[in-house]
Parts: C-alpha cells; structure tokens; sequence
C-alpha cells in the first residue's frame, strides 16, 4: 500500500510540475502586455517601464519562471494588481468553493448512486424509465439556465430560498446552507445524471455476475445481495466517475457562482480574466490545476481501499 | 421418505426467438445422506433444473411442477421461507470458483456471512467458525487465508472455500454443480475425496452435478442421466455401470477412457438445440438404434429392473460395449 501511494504521489508531482509550465507560458502567450495593463491610464513609458521592472517583466522568461515556482513553493504567489498577496486572496476563497462543490457531490452523489441502483434493480419497469428520462433531462440542462429557473421559482415567485449572495458558516450556519442550497443542486445535477447512468450499468453488470447468485443461495435478503454485493463492486466504477466529474465542477462553479453570486474561487477565476490581472490568473490556475491532481490521488486511493486487486498488484510490483 | 421429492419439473425460457423448453417433466427424489449423481451433457437442463428449486434462475424462466422438501413446496414457498431454506437447508457449490466468489470481500468475511444470517452469531464468532470450516475443508493455515481475498487463493482453495461456505450451516443437502470441472484433475481428485468425507462424517446429502461419468462413479450412489432437459435413465451407480440401457448412456459410458479399452468412442452428432427439438426421442438424430417409432414418438420412462427406470424403446446394453 505504501509503495502504491509513493508511485502515485511522484506521479502526481510530474503532473503538477508540468502544469505550472504550461500555466506560466500560457498566461505570458496572452495577447497584451502585462505592464501595460497595470499601469492603467498611464501610458508613459518610463511608468510601463517602472512597473516591469518591479515585476521582474524584464528578466529572460526562463528566470521569471524559476522565481515564480520558487516562490509559490513557499506559499508566496506574488502580489495582484492591487498589491494584494495572491496566496491570500485565494486561501480566502477557496473555502467557499470547496463548501460549494463538497455539498454538490453530496446531493448529486445520493440522488445518482440511489437513482442508478433503483433503475438496475427495477429494470424495464416504471421507475427505471422515469430515472434515466430524467438523467437525460438533468444532462441536458446547462447550468446557467437551470440556475435561473431555480432563482425564479424557490426566491422570486416562492420567497423559499435567498435568490443570491453568501453567508459566511461560522457566522449563520443555517443562512449559510439556505444560500448554498440551490447553487450546490445545481451544480450537483449534471453529477447525479451522469452518476446515475454509470452506476446503473455497473449494477447491471455487477447484478447479473455468479457472486450475486452465491449470495443469493446463501439465503441473504435482497437488501443485502444488492446493497452489500452487487453495489460494493460497482462503487469501483461510480468512485471513476465522481473522480472525473470533479473536474467538470471546477468549471461548473466559475459559471454558478456567477449567477449566485458566490465569492468563491470560481468567481475569483473571472475576475482575474477581466481584470488581465496577470499574477491573480497564474495563481489562480495553478492551484486550481494542483487541486484536480490532488483530487486524482485521492481517488486512486479510494479505489484502492475499495478494490483489493489494485492494491496488492501495486504492493508486489 | 425422501428429503426432497422433484415432482414434473418443468422450466421454460422466453427468449426474443421463443420459448425454449430446458427441462421438461423431471421427476426425481433423494434420500437422506444419499450421493445422486447428475449427468449430462451441457446444455441437458442439469444446472438449470436444479438451481430453479432454490428459484436462482433469472426473471425470464418459467418454472412448474412440485419440489417438496421439509413439508414445503419450494416452488410456492414465500420468498422470506425461501431464504430461510437457501444456504441453511439446501446449500449450493456453483461450477466456476474463479466468479462465484466476491471479489471485493474476504473469505472470511463471506463464509461469516451465512453464519451470521442463519445461525445469528456474532462477527467475532463467525469469523473463528470459518477458520474452523477452512480447516475442515482442508485448506492450509486457515487463520491466514480468513483474511484474504479470493484472487489471493487458487482456482481449488477457492472452490474449498465455496464447499465451506456451502457447509457452514451444516445443510441437509449440498448441491454441487460441476464442482470439479474448472479444477486441475489433482486438484479434482481432493475435492471429490472432500465430498465423499463430507457424507460420510456430516450425513449431509449431496446432488453431484456432472458431465463426467468417472466422477460419478467414483461418488455417487444412484444416477440420474439426463438429455435435453429429460431424464432419459436412473439406476443405482452399479446397475447404470453394469447394464447401461439407454444408447445415451451406453454412449457416454464408452467416452469414458479406460487403460487398455482401446480408441475411445463418441456419440455421433450434435446436443439438439432446445429451441427445436425433434417430434420423437430426442436423441433419435444420434441413435444407432433409431426407427419409425423413435422418430416420432417420445418414449415414456418406464421400470426395467429394481430402481432401474430408462426412457427408450429399444433399452439394452451395447453390443461392442459389453464385449
């Protein structure tokens, strides 16, 4: 198990490394200068001048990236267009986000994993019908449209939930989760659809497999034969799935936390954008690069307490 | 009094090409502590018939007839009294180790696992039990392979296993269904030696499901031959051997090898499909001694000797077999 993790942490490492390449040039491959950009309305080039030199624009692109890494390696990503520590300005959005996105996995992993096992169990009937039409509809739905119906119905017409904005858990826990619930279902929706669908196939699969006939002969109730047998072994599938889905809502929450307003760092990401804040942006993207390697590690490790298999083959190799 | 009495066993599968018949009016009893052998070829119905009296068969068979067991129609009994019959009562070893396991749960934990359901012991308990079961069923340091999982363990561990998660209720009849066949003929050979002890100590009854008559042989006392979802004949095992009387029998008896009985015979032919079976006998197609008669009716099962029955109307041993 140790050596599992090792391989797959050094791994994670190269990815991150390469990534913080691909962010560094990406971001200098921008049309526009930077400086010029931060100097405003002042276009004297003495003052765009200055303002390079202060940023270290003027050095070889091979140093400024040595000394951006160097310094990010110390938690220091540099200061923003408003001489704010990035580092800061990001570790206090974060939070908000990952509250965001953990409740979206919450509610679109129950309402997928129970949907998918209900579909497989009751194949071909009605309820199998109705969950994988509304699979498809949840699919189909972008997040920006489904967000704004929400907002029309539960704050303008019903007066159920806050329409937008954010409290702060530690100052109203319960106005906190009443902002946080119509952005995480929506977040959360194109998760559980496909979540759904995955899970239903892995039990399927996993239903008609000889294991399940011999828990069955052993006289355990249905409860146990699907719950116990048949769903641990789809798990593997569905933990793939949330995995990669992941991904999907970083770029989810930029555009929900758009609509409900949320300081999160999605929004963090858009303000970078239009702002051509430089340094904000490469932060930005690279932590949120670092985060999805992380997430991927944690989903092989997850994988690995859940499949036996994985493990020892990783442990003899 | 038999232990179990299979009366006109019917099973039907509604495929997108049609019904297919896999078997049709069995009838058959075992009695307690007796070893019935089971053989046929695959695809006979063997399997199929014995797993629809513990109703293990898919949604889309039909099963009818009568299976009477401790003053129960298993066919009709409700689903909680089913279980309650599954793996306490009537325990199943299924032909391939290598699956029928779960991959993602100890053996330990799995063979606890029934032990927990029927007999209602405790984790600790169960799990100092199925060190016991591993033991019984010969398996090597037992107290290390509880915690392990099946892809840890051989193809013959894991159908040991299977056999001690079979026993660990102590049933009153163990079904084992092709329990060798993906096993090495060394391996074979323990796991067929297992059974006979388990009768012999445990008094549990076994149905040994084969395609192989040597194993029977070597195991059984009384055999059923099945083809195409019939029974075609049933003897005690020395009746069957001495006087084979269907040319089924007598076919499968002469593809058995033996040292010094020369090139080994095959029935002609293919198993028929059960979609389309033949108007008469159903083996009519690869009889040597088919005629008119056998190609179109379909011979009745009838008494030839003690405990002898056979369905074919021209019985008798083979010429060449017995010379």
């Amino acid at each position: 198990m140790g050596g599992f993790l090792l391989r797959k942490a050094g791994a994670a490492l190269i990815v991150v490394f390469i990534s913080s390449v691909v962010v560094f040039a990406g971001v200098r491959a921008l049309p526009g200068d930077p400086a010029i950009a931060l100097g405003g309305e002042n276009r004297d080039p003495a003052v765009v001048q200055a303002i390079r030199h202060t940023y270290g624009l003027d050095q070889p692109l091979p140093v400024q990236y040595v000394k951006w890494v160097g310094r990010a390696l110390r938690g220091d990503l540099g200061l923003d267009a408003r001489q704010l520590p990035v580092a800061h300005t990001i570790v206090t959005r974060i939070p908000i986000t990952l509250e965001l996105a953990f409740l979206s996995v919450l509610i679109g992993s129950l309402i997928g994993l129970l949907a998918g096992v209900i579909a497989a169990v009751r194949r071909g009937k009605i309820s199998d019908h109705a969950a994988t039409t509304s699979a498809l509809v949840g699919l189909s739905l972008p997040h920006f449209w489904l967000g704004l119906m929400m907002i029309i119905l539960f704050a303008v017409d019903l007066h159920w939930l806050p329409a937008s904005g954010y409290v702060s858990f530690r100052e109203h826990p319960l106005a906190n989760l009443e902002h946080m619930l119509m952005p995480a279902v929506v977040l959360g929706t194109g998760l559980s659809a496909v979540l759904m669908r995955q899970t239903r196939s892995a039990m399927l699969t996993s239903l008609s497999a000889d294991y399940v006939r011999t828990a069955r002969a052993k006289g355990l109730a249905e409860r146990s034969v699907v719950g116990k047998h048949a769903l641990r072994n789809s798990l593997i599938t569905v933990t793939t799935v949330i995995g990669l889905q992941l991904g999907a809502l970083i770029s989810g929450a930029v555009i929900t936390e758009q609509i409900f307003v949320i300081p999160g760092f999605g929004r963090l990401t858009l303000e970078a954008i239009n702002q051509r804040d430089y340094t904000l942006l490469q932060g930005v993207v690279l932590v949120a690069a670092t985060g999805y390697v992380v997430v991927n590690l944690l989903v092989d490790v997850v994988y690995s307490l859940l499949n036996p298999r994985i493990r020892v083959s990783g442990a003899t190799q | 009094m038999s232990l179990l009495e299979v009366e006109d066993l019917s099973v039907r599968f509604d495929t997108d090409d049609g019904p297919v018949h896999a078997v049709d009016h069995l009838s058959l009893t075992l009695g307690e502590s007796e070893v019935l052998g089971v053989v046929g070829e695959s695809g006979c119905g063997k399997s199929v018939s014995f797993m629809s009296l513990l109703r293990l068969l898919p949604e889309t068979a039909t099963v009818n007839g009568t299976a009477r067991f401790d003053g129960v129609d298993l066919l009709r009994a409700s689903g909680s009294r089913l279980r309650q019959i599954r793996g306490r009562q009537i325990a199943f070893v299924f032909q391939e180790p290598m699956t029928s396991l779960n991959p993602a749960f100890k053996v330990g934990n799995q063979i606890g696992e029934v032990l927990r359901r029927h007999l209602g012991l405790s984790r600790a308990d169960a799990r100092a039990r199925a060190i016991e079961l591993l033991h019984l069923v010969r398996i090597p340091s037992p107290e290390r392979r509880v915690d392990e999982y099946p892809h840890q363990l051989s193809g013959g561990m894991r159908q040991r296993v299977m056999i001690a998660m079979a026993l660990a209720c102590d049933p009153k009849i163990l079904i084992a269904d092709e329990p060798t066949t993906a096993l090495d003929v060394t391996i074979q050979a323990g796991i067929l030696d297992l059974m006979r002890d388990i009768r012999e100590r445990l008094g549990t009854a076994i149905v040994l499901i084969t395609h192989n008559l040597g194993v029977v042989a070597d195991v059984a006392d009384r055999v059923v031959v099945m083809y195409a979802g019939r029974k075609v004949e049933e003897a005690p095992v020395h009746e069957l051997f001495a006087r084979p009387q269907h040319p089924y029998t007598n076919g499968l008896l002469g593809a058995v090898p033996r040292p010094g009985a020369g090139r080994l015979r095959e029935i002609p032919g293919r198993v028929p499909s059960l979609a389309e079976l033949p108007r008469g006998c159903a083996f009519a197609p690869r009889c040597p001694r088919a005629d008119e008669i056998t190609r179109s009716n379909v011979p009745d099962l009838r008494s030839i000797g003690p405990q002898h029955l056979v369905a074919c109307f021209h019985p008798g041993p083979d010429v060449e077999a017995v010379a």
